[in-house]
């Protein structure tokens, strides 16, 4: 907090000081530029292994319904390695996956950047607002892990946002191919995504996801999902590689 | 490693040791810390040393970087440990051996001697679980601190590691393999003691031991010379392992330049079931 | 053990880049390969897992008694793959290939992969590891790389 100097008297100045002060020793928060502070814990309010198409069904291209129908055949005989790295390995689930999780979630808000922590496997995703100070070293196109991520993807891409009024839109790309998008539904790594998500209320947060693989869809198509805030208590050591079963089955994205 | 691993890995051995340590290694100016600990004893440092420090420096932080928050208090933000990896920790802050018993160097010695014939020993890193603070604030990845009011969340590149320090003791987390962490705040230092691990440690990465009795206790604070940096204070009280507690010191650069991680998905191979590295055997237990 | 003797600066340099990896090589430490064999198969892309810490692939190749087998090997990284003129994404499940690798020490089927032909005659060489190299050739290299 700039102190400015405008005001001469003595007692302006002492007042600015003390805010200045007071506003220091906070522990930091949503940037006060932010429209909106999404900060919290949240939790999906109707658990689901596959996201609800708006419009009924998901308008697959013929080598996605070919693989969608493959994939269910293996979830039908628990071939999850053939399908599924996330379930069979505790992988990552990738996006927009993970927005399905059945654990919590805590959002935080810092200038630049937010950032999501999910409770499931100590996985996060972030969003970069666009001025962080640049390069960024460990994404940067021109290091190693950058070329690594702009060659064959990620599961969790680093998402690019803004704010349109009181709705953060994010825009995700540069996906590898071996995730889902939930359960069983397939993309490549052409996959890319928009979320709109927003307060409804207090305690509610939504996410409405636009999905788009013209090799797998031949139009995007939309879904939302919806999150109940919870207390902001820690999360327990949460180990996915320890909590399967011998079968690999057990873990839950 | 404890059995609930062992049951769960049908092979053997992961990437243990193919560690992913990132950029930068050089040490920056007025860095607390002392040389970095180089080869085994008596191997000297690898020739070119210098000109791979020179390879691997990162550039300073841009001037116009943003700057950390002036209140001591504050740690949140992303830190960095910057100086060259210590491979392996053999003395502790003022000079002294580390102080093994005898269970302690059998352990240590042991697991050296696996890296020279050739067939190192599985640990946590190899498999992608939490191996513990000491190790995952060693390898030269960046971390975010999260700090509310209750609390201060370690979000680590690093195998996606979280530390979660809870201030008040009497909502502790359960034992963990990061163990439970409770924070308390002396003058402008916070201390954390870490207990409840629920597996043994590798301190570093040739294996200087912990048990799963130790208490590990971190003294941070946040300095500012001509940069800022986190400064913690390491201590270990580990009797199953050593004669007395020791320390060792540990610094953390301020690096809004490291914010966005690079990915880090290792289950992808160590949770597969053939995705054993290997070169990797099992460690020999007591 | 006498390779070990004959080469102490190389034993110490191993044990540093297992340690740390430089955006620019090593990725992997060498101490459970061993560099001095190199041993070879036909065979079949069964996965590449592209993730740190490090990159691996799996191969099916004809096993000892003649059955195929699966084997794990460590490789090297997307962006090595690329600067000697490879796309990843073109990697295939079932692409058929003739591969080296130096083996584990340890004796399990497996190592580092040391090199991959394809069936259109282009070769790929994990040039990190090469038997011979020493470190400062790494850091030539690391210096021609960047």
């Amino acid at each position: 907090m700039k102190i400015t100097w405008a005001a001469r008297s003595p007692s302006s100045i002492g007042w600015a000081l003390s805010l200045a002060m007071a506003a220091a020793v906070l522990p930091a928060r949503a940037p006060a530029a932010d429209p909106v502070n999404l900060e919290g814990t949240w939790k999906i309010s109707a658990p689901q292994l596959a996201f609800k198409p708006e419009g009924g069904s998901i308008p697959f291209t013929d080598i996605g319904r070919k693989r969608y129908a493959q994939n269910k055949r293996n979830l039908a005989k628990r071939a999850y390695e053939e399908y599924d790295y996330a379930t069979a390995r505790c992988a990552s689930p990738g996006l927009p996956r993970l927005m399905l999780t059945p654990e919590r979630v805590r959002i935080w808000q810092r200038p630049g950047w937010v950032g999501f922590q999910f409770e499931w496997n100590r996985l996060a995703r972030q969003v970069d607002m666009g001025n962080l100070t640049q390069p960024q070293l460990r994404v940067a196109a021109d290091s190693l892990f950058g070329q690594d991520d702009v060659i064959v993807g990620r599961a969790v891409p680093i998402s690019k946002g803004h704010w349109e009024g009181d709705t953060l839109v994010v825009a995700t790309e540069g996906f590898q191919n071996n995730t889902l998008i939930d359960n069983l539904v397939p993309h490549g790594y052409d996959l890319k995504t928009i979320e709109r998500i927003r307060l409804n209320d207090a305690n509610t947060l939504e996410d409405r996801i636009t999905i788009e693989d013209p090799r797998y869809f031949t139009r995007p198509w939309q879904t939302v999902v919806t999150y109940q805030r919870r207390p902001d208590d820690p999360f327990p050591e949460n180990v996915c590689l320890v909590m399967r079963t011998a079968e690999g089955a057990a873990v839950k994205p | 490693m404890n059995s609930e691993i062992k049951s769960i890995r049908t092979g053997a051995a992961v990437l243990a040791l193919l560690l992913y340590a990132g950029a930068a290694f050089a040490q920056l100016p007025g860095a607390p810390n002392g040389p970095p600990g180089g080869g085994p004893p008596g191997a000297g440092g690898p020739p070119g040393a210098d000109a791979a420090a020179s390879l691997l420096a990162i550039p300073p932080l841009p001037a116009d970087a943003p700057q950390p928050s002036p209140d001591p208090r504050n740690f949140d933000g992303t830190w960095y440990h910057e100086a060259l990896l210590q491979f392996q920790i053999t003395t502790d802050m003022f000079g002294n051996k580390a102080p093994f018993n005898e269970a302690g160097l059998k352990v240590q010695q042991r697991r050296v001697k696996s890296l020279k014939t050739g067939t190192p020993f599985i640990n946590a890193s190899a498999l992608c679980m939490p191996m513990g603070q000491p190790w995952q604030m060693d390898l030269n990845m960046p971390f975010h601190i999260f700090q509310s009011k209750d609390r201060l969340d370690f979000a680590f590149e690093e195998y996606h590691g979280l530390m979660q320090v809870i201030m008040d003791p009497a909502k502790a987390l359960p034992a963990a393999y990061m163990g439970s962490s409770v924070g308390r705040w002396d003058g402008d230092t916070l201390v954390v003691e870490t207990t409840g691990f629920k597996d043994g440690l590798w301190l570093d990465v040739d294996g200087t031991p912990a048990s799963k009795n130790a208490k590990l206790t971190m003294r941070i604070r946040k300095v500012k010379s001509d940069h800022w940096f986190l400064e913690v204070e390491f201590t270990l009280d580990d009797p199953t392992y050593y004669t007395h507690p020791w320390s060792w010191m540990r610094d953390y650069s301020w690096r809004p330049d490291m914010t966005l991680f690079h990915e880090y998905n290792c289950e992808l191979q160590t949770g597969a079931k053939d995705g054993v590295d290997p070169s990797l055997v099992p460690e020999p237990q007591d | 053990m006498s390779k070990r003797a004959a080469h102490p600066v190389r034993f110490v340099w191993s044990m540093l880049t297992m340690a740390i990896t430089a955006p620019v090589w090593a990725h992997h430490s060498a101490a459970g390969y061993d560099l001095s064999k190199t041993l070879s198969a036909q065979a079949t892309l069964k996965e590449f897992r592209w993730s740190a810490p490090h990159s691996a692939a799996v191969f099916t190749i004809k096993g000892p008694d003649g059955k195929p087998e699966d084997m794990t090997v460590a490789s090297g990284s997307p962006a090595m793959f690329v600067k000697q003129g490879f796309n990843p994404k073109d990697f295939l499940i079932g692409d058929k290939m003739e591969i080296t690798w130096h083996p584990a020490m340890s004796g399990h089927l497996g190592g580092m992969l040391a090199s991959v032909k394809f069936p259109n005659g282009r070769v790929f060489k994990d040039v990190e590891f090469a038997p011979g190299l020493t470190p400062s050739d790494v850091l030539k290299q690391a210096d021609t790389a960047k």
